[in-house]
């Protein structure tokens, strides 16, 4: 049985970080629809926006394939008000410092290395504040697994997105100052800069729906919810691999000669939000996003959208219609053999709700805050 | 205990014609747990899949197929493919860059550029600038040049009928007529000790595919692992194998040997979770497993 609790401030909450209708917990809840809209804690302040470390490390995208990339204690986000510390590994700043020359094992050398890392935090306007540290002592017992983490610091109130600026130095070169810009390092967005505007995210956690808000808390009355569904989620809905993209057959080569490869058609999904306020409900069409700030860089999409909820909205539900086209594009094969449908078809292939339990009028359902 | 896996096919960077994330998205949607890139010799797409994996929640390995050679220079001579997989820790940090496979995988790189660059050299004026406007070619560093299944497309799509020129000619490129022994003129006995001087685990790659029977057997005597199902055994073929990994005792794997140029061959049966223990140098619980 999940617990739900209420809590001091009279706001429901969940394991998850939904409120669950009583059908999934299999009991009643503890609060009902008059107590939900209480006044907001969480639209004002993240309210668990835990611990995290910037590690320097590969990443999708980066202009020299290294980047900081966060982990988190509570999920894959950076929130406003987590205490963040930065791991610089010796490895990437002798790469920097010296790119022609061959890292050495000697570890009492690699350890005259250090480096500033100016971390840019990036608010909705466009302004910034900044907050540099310096590396400290150096951890690892070989020259290759040589770490050094810096102080920590908070995320500041308003941020959404963070930049980097590194300067490295050599103790043993004293000439040597590597000066990194931020067009070298991917900015990271982060969560919660928007209050009380939040984020309700539809994903999938391994093979399972999830439903998250990521600020923490419920929507809040008279702010706007922005809402994002994820590109696996509508593919686990519609249950993708059971559909069958084979559109023709080409002739092509390979390293021995010609060969017939089959031609797949693409999944392109369109994603409406039936947004239930206090029973009233209206579409919201979400539009497909491929650099969204909810997802990492590489090959994924986001549909999203957003709802502005009135002050006196108690209470929100939410499904979803999940239609998936299969998109015919022989474009890339000069040399089709033979063509199942027309160069350019978009044709239905897949059109179901995702809704609470599958079952109709069984909606995701949300309390709200008061702001 | 078994975990389903795909543990060898080919990406663009060697003669695949899947992205690195095109392939593991691929994995992905199949339900695989625990899936390798083993592109040829180079490990470039190791770094953008094992990113893409870990978004997924899969355990990535990384992995290269190790060209070797029976018989090199001499008659009967034919390739011999040795799998190295190395433990996924080795992502952490810079590690896998100091491994002596992957540096040997940039040289792999370079040398195809020169060898692709010698052939365009021998073509007539008009087709070399059909192929290569502007020599533009000739200034992508080693690591964006087009590899080898990208550089045939190139051709037959520029010019149908420079195809069977551009295939003869790259043959070389491996051969013991070719500039390249010091890379392949190995034997699988000198792949498999690089590769355990690396650190990775050596797995013979497909063996029904060698002609020297003998031969093959004992290299597979040598070997720490087999790859027994895959779509070039047929399936009484890949049972032989696997009877006598087990007679032997020794690991095996299941894969594709995927190159993305014919319809998927689901692997019928996952990894045993002991293989994957060793290559990663680590014990998984059961629930690790079931949640990778």
């Amino acid at each position: 049985m999940i617990k739900v609790r209420v809590s001091r401030a009279g706001l429901v909450t969940a394991s998850g970080l939904f409120a669950l209708s009583a059908s999934m917990t299999g009991c009643a809840a503890e609060a009902d629809e008059s107590e939900g809209t209480t006044e907001s804690e969480s639209g004002l302040t993240v309210q668990n926006p835990g611990t995290g470390v910037f590690e320097l490390t590969w990443a999708y995208g980066a202009p020299s394939g290294y980047s900081f990339t966060a982990t988190n204690s509570v999920d894959e986000y950076v929130r406003v008000g987590e205490s963040m510390t930065f791991k610089i590994p010796a490895s990437y700043l002798w790469q920097r410092a010296y790119p022609n020359d061959p890292m050495p094992s000697d570890v009492v050398r690699m350890k005259k290395l250090s480096a500033k890392v100016k971390a840019v935090f990036v608010k909705a306007s466009g302004a910034t504040s900044t907050k540099t540290l310096a590396t400290g002592a150096w951890q690892g017992g070989q020259a290759w697994e040589l770490w050094a983490p810096t102080a920590s610091f908070t995320v500041p109130k308003g941020t959404v997105g963070v930049r980097f600026e590194l300067v490295i130095a050599d103790a043993q070169v004293p000439a040597t100052s590597v000066s990194l810009g931020q067009a070298e390092f991917l900015e990271v967005p982060v969560v919660g800069g928007k209050l009380p505007a939040k984020t309700a995210l539809f994903d999938t956690d391994y093979g399972k729906l999830r439903q998250r808000v990521l600020e923490g808390g419920s929507p809040v009355a008279g702010a706007s919810l922005a809402i994002g569904y994820t590109d696996w989620r509508a593919a686990t809905v519609v249950d993708s691999m059971k559909i069958d993209r084979h559109i023709g057959t080409a002739t092509s080569f390979g390293r021995f000669g010609a060969v017939e490869v089959p031609v797949y058609g693409e999944l392109e999904y369109e994603i409406t939000a039936s947004a239930g306020v206090d029973g009233a409900f209206q579409d919201v069409s979400l539009a497909a996003n491929a650099k969204s700030r909810l997802m990492p860089p590489a090959g994924r999409t986001a549909y999203e959208g957003s709802l502005a909820l009135p002050k006196a909205a108690k209470k929100l539900e939410l499904a979803f219609h999940v239609k998936a086209y299969l998109v015919v594009d022989y474009s890339r094969y000069p040399n089709m053999k033979w063509q199942k449908y027309a160069q350019g078809q978009r044709i239905l292939v897949a059109d179901r709700w995702d809704n609470e339990n599958g079952q109709a009028f069984d909606n995701y359902d949300l309390v709200t805050e008061k702001r | 205990m078994y975990v389903q896996t795909d543990l060898h096919g080919h990406t663009l960077h060697s003669d695949g014609r899947a992205t690195p994330e095109e392939y593991v998205e691929f994995r992905r949607q199949l339900g695989m747990k625990a899936i390798a890139v083993a592109d040829h010799d180079l490990m470039a797409a190791v770094r953008p899949a094992a990113a893409a994996a870990a978004r997924a929640g899969m355990l990535f390995i990384p992995a290269m197929e190790v060209t070797a050679h029976l018989h090199y220079g001499a008659s009967g001579e034919e390739q011999f493919h040795v799998l190295a997989y190395y433990p996924h820790a080795v992502l952490e940090g810079f590690q896998l860059e100091q491994k002596f496979l992957y540096k040997r995988g940039l040289k792999v790189q370079e040398r195809w550029k020169e060898l692709v660059l010698e052939w365009l050299s021998g073509l007539a004026a008009e087709d070399r600038e059909l192929l290569d406007p502007a020599g533009e070619l000739s200034k992508k560093p080693a690591p964006t040049f087009p590899a080898l299944q990208s550089m045939i497309l190139l051709v037959v799509e520029k010019k149908r009928e420079l195809f069977e020129s551009f295939r003869d000619f790259h043959q070389r490129f491996w051969h013991s007529s070719g500039p390249n022994k010091d890379l392949f003129g190995w034997t699988p006995e000198e792949a498999i000790a690089a590769i355990r001087a690396d650190g990775a685990v050596d797995v013979i790659a497909h063996p029904t595919r060698y002609r020297d029977k003998e031969r093959t057997a004992k290299v597979i005597d040598e070997a720490k692992g087999i790859e027994v199902y895959t779509s070039r055994h047929k399936a009484e073929v890949a049972e032989s194998f696997r009877a006598l990994a087990e007679a032997k005792g020794k690991h095996w794997t299941s894969s594709s040997d995927d190159h993305q140029n014919a319809k998927y061959a689901m692997p019928p049966c996952g990894t045993p979770v002991r293989t994957l223990e060793r290559i990663c140098k680590q014990t998984f619980k059961l629930e690790s497993i079931l949640t990778i």
